[in-house]
């Protein structure tokens, strides 16, 4: 999908008919909308998924009661003003196309002011969609909205959508360490792939063993039934506990949302700017080093599950130094086989065809002797690599203790590091509390939803403690069962058929397992490529490859492929993040998608955002920064100019109260307000 | 499976059953139970703590040891517990019991130190909460310093 106009009449801040035209095509496929906090950015992206979606909120909005079932109000409120007690429409067209085929799409909200003040917003809206083929045929305007709805799905599925509109400042959370995140990169992966019919089939399965569990219980008697109920109570207790895992996790998503929306608007009050500044920079700092420590833990483990050798270590030098003194004397391996000297024992007869009988006793003393004196009980040939698995040790011990060693100092002076940043944000937040300013109410609101995150966290925590209790104590049952189904001779088709049923589903997990993987790996080999594109000289030394692990944890490797993303700055996880990205749309066939990036470079060095003016627009199809004054400035401006890609401009101004106008700049004339971020 | 001089199974109390199964499953610390009940073993030994478990439960068989640091350090265990008679480093069976009474010896000793104000219901919390990795690397640390001094 390329975007090629965006319009709006009327819709939220943008009174009247207002338009972007959006650079297309190459060279020229960059656009920049330029605009300080609060001027509607997130207006324009609002614009886009309720046309395309029909969306009438986004995630981060926090909307109670009515309007949570209605949605944000989405009609200009001064024309609303102006024509009091009179309909209103608003309405936003995008033409775009995809596939060599044009496409536009129109959709209309309307309501009134009453004269209370009031909004009214009609809940139903209409939609049209457009389509012109690549010979200029075109197709009568659609208005059925489940054909539009399923034609836009197909164009850009919506849980694809999240990849290619971001805040750039927060997508380095991709590497965060965080349920929440692995499950953001998991459904990526997941759209990717459309593996959804999988999941379904999935589903379907899992509905069927259940079914034919509840029909065994039923026919079963005594202890058996009882063990069936008890399962299937467990299972309703786990489902309900994972689904309100799954809601948890969408009202975790919306408090962060909440709280940062807060924290922008404390932000905005001069009393309190530094103060807040200050505290935001120190969350993001103490946010960092916890990540940091995340990673310095599962380095931890792959040491931990060694560490029983440096416990020992004194141990195994002494055997093994025992052991080699053994080697020394002969006796480890002995030269000759016992059991060859015992069969010449047996058989009576020596190597040199001398008879061991009764006429040659002393040479049957002799190998009687020999037997005793270089057979020690306990030495044979596997005593030869159990010195040999010593030696190994012994020789990695000392490495393991300096690793385990420098893995303690540095855990200590990162919790040192943490444990006063938390004291100094405690600080500036009962500072905060304190001042007396305009803003008090949105600070204690803001440390309501923490409280209230916190507590959600908590709860989290506790539900997901449960449902592993309850696995363990499912599959202690399911144990019980197998013993029990075997005396019960009328359930054995019920019992084949949901084995059956259990293999397929076994089967069909592998497989999804299989294409998760396989596609875990070609992003991974991908995103690595665009990474070393992306990243400066230092960070490419450092690197040597992006991960992404069985948890669906992006990583990033160093030359020994040792895990190091604690190690490495936010700037260089938002390029890990970016490089992720970029690898999606590559991967899924160089997928025909605007990238609208918001923030784009907050937390970029120089030369990150040289390379990322530099690379992006020759990776996408097309790029549509959505940047303010103090990121993009004469600097990024005339790098950006060097490219030869950027086509648009769009600065929005503010004109008055709840009005924001779209003004076009010239790209060669166009001058930031800032001369760098300096 | 029957209980064979050859493959010998490893027991702890049915009491160290959950902390085994919280720290060794799925991705949690321990890749397998081999590698913490090994490391139970080596500080019951290094403490001279033996003792044998209660209410056995088994939970894995000496053909599941990796062979490198599991089998090594549990023959050495064995050795130098049994006056370093050189005779236990083939008897399979000697060793695994004596490493059973070990790693209940040690097992205990992470409990006084560490778990025992982590547990609820007979349940050890989350290791997410607990910071069990630089708790357990720090006792681990002071052992073998500990060891070093003798």
């Amino acid at each position: 999908m390329i975007l090629h106009n965006i319009e709006l009449v009327d819709f939220r801040q943008f009174k009247g008919r207002q338009a972007i035209d959006c650079a297309t095509g190459s060279p020229h496929n960059v656009s920049v909308i330029y605009g300080e906090n609060g001027r509607g950015k997130t207006g324009i992206f609002r614009a886009l998924m309720f046309c395309l979606y029909g969306d009438r909120s986004l995630s981060q909005d926090e909307l109670s009661g009515e309007q949570k079932k209605e949605g944000l109000s989405l009609i200009n409120e001064v024309t609303l003003k102006e024509n009091i007690g009179s309909q209103v429409e608003a309405q936003v067209a995008i033409s775009f196309s995809h596939q060599r085929k044009n496409f536009r799409i129109v959709r209309r909200v309307d309501g009134l002011m009453k004269t209370d003040g009031t909004i009214i917003q009609n809940p139903g809206g209409r939609v049209e969609l457009q389509q012109t083929d690549e010979n200029g045929n075109t197709q009568p305007v659609e208005t059925d909205l489940e054909k539009i709805t399923g034609q836009i799905q197909e164009i850009l599925n919506s849980r694809l959508r999240d990849y290619f509109l971001f805040d750039g400042e927060r997508i380095e959370r991709l590497t965060r360490n965080t349920r929440e995140r692995r499950e953001e990169v998991r459904r990526g992966i997941r759209a990717l792939l459309d593996l959804d019919a999988l999941e379904l089939a999935n589903a379907g399965l899992k509905s069927l063993i259940s079914q034919i569990e509840k029909e065994i219980g039923h026919k079963s008697t005594g202890e058996l039934q009882r063990v069936y109920t008890h399962i299937d109570a467990l299972n309703t207790k786990i489902d309900d506990l994972e689904n309100a895992q799954e809601l948890g996790t969408q009202e975790l998503k919306r408090l962060e949302h909440k709280i940062y929306e807060i924290s922008e608007m404390v932000s905005e009050n001069e009393d309190t700017a530094a103060k807040e500044r200050k505290r935001q920079e120190l969350i993001k700092n103490s946010q960092d080093l916890k990540v940091e420590k995340d990673a310095l833990k599962k380095e931890m483990v792959g040491y931990l599950n060694k560490s029983a050798q440096l416990v020992a270590s004194q141990l195994i030098e002494q055997l093994r130094e025992e052991l080699e003194f053994r080697r020394h004397k002969g006796e480890l391996p002995p030269s000759i086989r016992k059991e060859f000297v015992e069969k010449l024992l047996e058989q009576e007869r020596c190597i040199c065809g001398t008879s061991l009988g009764h006429d040659h006793q002393q040479e049957r003393e002799c190998l009687q002797e020999f037997l005793v004196k270089h057979y020690t009980p306990g030495l044979g040939s596997e005593s030869l690599d159990l010195l040999l698995s010593l030696n190994r040790l012994s020789s990695a011990n000392e490495g393991l203790a300096n690793q385990f060693n420098r893995l303690l100092v540095k855990n200590k002076k990162l919790r040192d590091e943490i444990a006063d940043l938390e004291s100094k944000i405690k600080l500036l937040s009962d500072e905060l509390k304190e001042g007396g300013t305009s803003v008090d109410d949105l600070i204690q609101e803001r440390s309501r939803l923490e409280d209230d995150k916190r507590t959600l966290e908590r709860e989290m925590d506790r539900q997901a403690d449960e449902i592993a209790r309850a696995q363990d104590d499912r599959e202690d049952w399911l144990k019980r069962t197998n013993v029990l189904e075997k005396q019960q001779s009328q359930v054995d088709s019920l019992v084949a058929r949901r084995d059956l049923t259990k293999e397929t589903l076994a089967e069909l997990k592998a497989i999804y397992d299989r294409f998760a993987n396989e596609a875990k790996e070609r992003l991974a080999e991908k995103s690595t490529e665009i990474f070393t594109r992306l990243a400066d000289e230092g960070t490419q030394k450092d690197i040597k490859k992006i991960s992404i692990d069985e948890s669906y944890m992006l990583d990033v490797l160093n030359w020994t492929g040792q895990r190091r993303l604690g190690e490495i700055s936010a700037g260089q996880r938002q390029i890990v993040s970016l490089s992720f990205i970029m690898a999606l749309i590559q991967v899924a066939g160089n997928l025909e998608v605007a990238l609208f990036m918001d923030t784009p470079f907050g937390r970029l060095s120089g030369v990150h955002r040289d390379h990322l003016l530099d690379t992006i627009p020759k990776m996408a199809s097309q790029w549509i920064l959505l940047a303010t004054d103090t990121e993009f400035t004469e600097v990024e401006a005339n790098a950006l100019r060097q490219t030869n890609a950027w086509g648009k401009i769009y600065e929005l101004v503010k004109e008055g109260e709840g009005i924001t106008q779209i003004v076009e700049r010239e790209v060669h004339q166009f001058t930031p307000k800032r001369k760098s971020i300096f | 499976m029957q209980e064979t001089s050859d493959n010998p199974m490893a027991h702890i109390s049915k009491r160290w059953e959950s902390i085994y199964d919280v720290l060794c499953r799925g991705d949690s610390i321990f890749d397998q139970m081999t590698n913490l009940f090994t490391l139970c073993a080596a500080i019951g030994h290094l403490n001279g703590e033996e003792k044998q478990p209660e209410n056995k439960k088994g939970i894995f068989r000496w053909t599941n040891l990796n062979s490198e640091i599991g089998v090594s350090i549990l023959t050495a265990i064995a050795w130098d517990a049994r006056d370093r008679e050189l005779a236990i480093l083939t008897d399979k069976r000697r060793i695994m019991d004596i490493a059973c009474d070990f790693a209940e010896g040690g097992m205990q000793y992470l409990y006084d130190n560490f778990f025992e104000d982590h547990m609820q219901d007979g349940q050890l919390l989350r290791p997410e909460k607990l910071d069990v990795e630089f708790n357990l690397a720090q006792i681990v640390e002071g052992l073998r310093q500990k060891q070093s001094m003798f």
